[in-house]
């Protein structure tokens, strides 16, 4: 004990400490407690990795999708990428990076393996784990463009009529997100979503005026682009690809939870607007068949 | 300010604007259909279209990439002569409190797909519009990635014009004071700054720190701490100095060099994928004719490149790739026209350029002491004159003028004056019937509180019977 890491730090200069005080300063720790166990619910380490995403117990049970896009998105991709895992229920305050969603790998992984996966390195992580699949190459600057398509405007509008429209807001995004046990949390946290919401849809409107009208015109536009190009390439898949890709799935996480969630019929606009598109409520039903369906089939038939 | 209050002066603008542009361009009399005497002037024209900007930039006609590319957007699709831009600079104009909104008639509309779906209408139903420099002119279906290319080019181009030009310390003076010489009196002040924390909003959702120091390679901080020594130092004093330059500048020299790779990268990754799609074509959609996504293009891109600032980092990385600015040099000779020299000649509508300019009308403290923006009825009140006069101008130059024409005016005057004694007669019936309500309720006669609630209930009393 006589050469404590006094000497590491060349900032003090080191100065001899009375055998007393070193002595005191010794007995400490008193007492080492043994480390605390997880609480009882808290899940046991699998062997599947596990998505944590916006959902509820019984969804997940039931093998429902999630009914957050960017969680239904990479559940969507991970079964495409025939990917075994297992969805968790949670929030955003359990993630890592501030945002559900974020995978946990097997407990089969290695120790510098098994740390979280944030969703923006969840594709190089299916690179490595799934199968290998023939995605478009990201860089295509069509796929790009599209892309950034989907992440504005469809996603505006989709902000816009869950958490702006009121009828929309108090039946189904405080169903979804706003049920804790204390009902003063549950109106703050309505506050938090309802403004962060707003906040985002000005930072692409200067003058912090959102018009229902332009949002929806705007969203009726890229729905209808993305028919086109689904119609235009001709095959089941965006961009003539023969399996559905990352694309397919980010489109599906729109598509699908637009068609299904049970809007308020007086501020169901969206919906509306998506059903004039065959083309796109085909390509949802047949992505549906491949991934949810399939799996609920397979877990019933077990 | 409400549109419809302002309907007075802009009517006026309307008829010199459609007169001056008539003149230039005959072409576009000789299709209205209505027969009418030769020397009368013609119609005013129904479809005179405003488009609301923000103001010139260095030689570019607007400070803002969608102003930019709306002004572009109509050079290619529209006539001469069927619309004006307003350098107005002042987004409290449109009903979405932003820039640019292109105004017709009583309608605005406020985003560039909007002005891009209503002027196809448009020109759907009104064959005058259609004749365009450019031979598609709407009608030809535009590819269906045109909405997914404008969007992108908008969204990620926009974080590099915050960049360059709002989140870079050496850059912000000039944007600021750019934006002081064209805005109007508390706009100029109030404006730049929170159109810069908007931006800050935007680069910091994409994990970038702000502001940015100086990036370029003759003033950056981390090359001041390389100079050489002066001659006379020994090699301790130079190392001394050196050293003491950096712990002074430890942080932003540690920090410079990885904003330095995150900014190159965001910003190959965007120019390079516009550039990649461009490929050898003249358009970026491989089309004969520019599209609303070229439009978008050049007002980034050129927003990107011309311009002269402190920190060029921008126009670096933009004239690293040859095709990309052959082409921003191709349209922006085509669809904005010679450079604006004069900004005021600007905003008072006289610069002769390429893009038909129309004066603006100032937002500020001049333009509200004018008056200009109360309601007829209530200047008459207020001892403004509320007929606006027909200039002299005019006067002489039609003599022997259109007896309809005068016919109307004189209608218009009659109603104004009966409007004006009609708002009289219904504030005078206010204040005798609010005098007749005090004295039969009795409050007349409440001085002090006691009484008060006698008379109340009584009044109340009163009421129920």
């Amino acid at each position: 004990m006589s050469e404590t890491p006094t000497a590491s730090t060349s900032i003090f200069p080191t100065i001899p400490i009375p055998q007393p005080i070193r002595r005191f300063f010794d007995a400490f720790p008193l007492l080492t407690l043994p480390p605390t166990p997880l609480p009882a619910r808290s899940p046991a380490a699998s062997n599947v990795p596990s998505l944590y995403v916006f959902s509820t117990p019984e969804n997940v049970a039931a093998g429902k999708p999630s009914f957050n896009p960017a969680c239904l998105k990479w559940q969507t991709y991970l079964m495409l990428s025939g990917i075994e895992f297992q969805s968790i229920p949670s929030s955003n305050h359990a993630s890592p990076s501030g945002s559900l969603p974020f995978l946990r790998p097997g407990a089969a992984e290695s120790n510098e393996q098994s740390k979280p996966v944030t969703s923006a390195h969840l594709v190089q992580w299916v690179k490595d784990h799934g199968k290998p699949s023939q995605d478009v190459d990201p860089s295509n600057p069509e796929l790009v463009a599209f892309t950034t398509l989907l992440d504005t405007r469809i996603r505006d509008a989709w902000l816009y009529a869950l958490y702006l429209e009121p009828r929309n807001f108090n039946t189904l995004a405080i169903k979804q997100y706003c049920q804790t046990a204390i009902p003063l949390v549950n109106k703050l946290l309505a506050w938090e979503y309802r403004n962060s919401a707003f906040k985002e849809l000005c930072k692409t409107r200067p003058g912090a005026v959102l018009s229902s009208i332009d949002i929806y015109a705007d969203a009726d536009s890229a729905f209808s682009s993305l028919a086109t190009l689904l119609a235009d390439q001709g095959g089941d898949w965006f961009f003539g690809a023969a399996e559905p890709g990352l694309f397919d799935a980010t489109v599906y996480s729109y598509t699908h939870l637009i068609l299904t969630l049970p809007w308020d019929r007086r501020a169901a606009t969206l919906q509306h607007t998506l059903r004039k598109y065959d083309i796109l409520v085909a390509h949802e039903r047949r992505l549906h068949a491949l991934t949810f369906a399939r799996d609920r089939r397979k877990k019933s038939s077990s | 300010m409400p549109s419809a209050t302002r309907c007075p002066t802009t009517d006026r603008k309307y008829f010199g604007g459609v007169r001056e542009s008539a003149n230039h361009h005959t072409t576009t009399i000789t299709i209205t259909t209505t027969p009418r005497p030769s020397f009368l002037p013609p119609h005013p024209q129904p479809h005179m279209l405003e488009l609301h900007v923000y103001g010139p930039f260095q030689g570019l006609p607007s400070i803002d990439a969608q102003c930019l590319a709306a002004i572009a957007y109509l050079q290619v699709t529209l006539p001469r002569g069927s619309y004006t831009v307003i350098a107005s600079s002042n987004p409290w104009l449109s009903p979405s409190r932003s820039l640019p909104a292109l105004r017709h008639n009583t309608r605005w509309l406020t985003t560039l797909p909007s002005i891009a779906s209503y002027l196809a209408h448009l020109q759907s139903t009104d064959t005058t519009l259609s004749a365009s420099p450019f031979s598609f002119a709407g009608r030809a279906p535009s590819p269906p990635s045109t909405d997914a290319f404008t969007t992108y080019i908008l969204t990620h181009g926009q974080h590099l014009l915050d960049l360059s030009l709002f989140c870079s310390l050496p850059n912000y003076p000039k944007v600021r004071s750019a934006y002081s010489t064209i805005c109007g009196f508390p706009d100029r002040y109030l404006l730049p700054p929170r159109l810069l924390s908007a931006a800050e909003a935007r680069i910091r959702d994409l994990g970038i720190t702000v502001p940015i120091p100086s990036l370029s390679p003759s003033s950056s901080t981390t090359a001041s701490s390389l100079d050489p020594s002066p001659p006379a130092a020994t090699p301790g004093e130079a190392a001394l100095r050196t050293a003491a330059a950096a712990s002074e500048n430890r942080k932003t020299a540690l920090k410079a060099p990885a904003t330095r790779i995150r900014l190159t990268t965001l910003f190959s990754t965007f120019l390079d994928t516009l550039e990649s799609q461009l490929s050898h074509e003249r358009h970026i959609l491989h089309t004969a004719d520019p599209t609303l996504a070229d439009c978008a293009a050049v007002g980034v891109l050129s927003l990107l490149l011309f311009p002269d600032l402190p920190d060029d980092f921008a126009a670096r990385e933009m004239r690293k790739r040859r095709r990309l600015v052959a082409y921003v040099h191709d349209l922006r000779t085509r669809l904005l026209g010679a450079p604006v020299l004069d900004v005021l000649a600007v905003m008072r509508g006289e610069e002769r350029s390429a893009i038909p300019w129309g004066r603006v009308e100032r937002g500020d403290w001049e333009w509200l002491l004018r008056g200009e923006w109360i309601d007829s009825p209530l200047r008459g009140w207020f001892g403004i004159n509320p007929v606006p006069e027909p200039d002299e101008d005019e006067e002489r130059e039609g003599e022997e003028e259109d007896w309809e024409e005068r016919k109307m005016r004189r209608r218009a005057r009659v109603a104004r004056r009966r409007q004006w004694w009609g708002s009289v007669a219904t504030i005078a019936v206010g204040v005798v019937g609010f005098a007749g309500f005090l004295v039969w309720s009795g409050m007349g006669r409440v001085v002090t509180g006691e009484t008060v609630v006698e008379v109340e209930q009584g009044g109340v009393r009163g009421r129920g019977n």
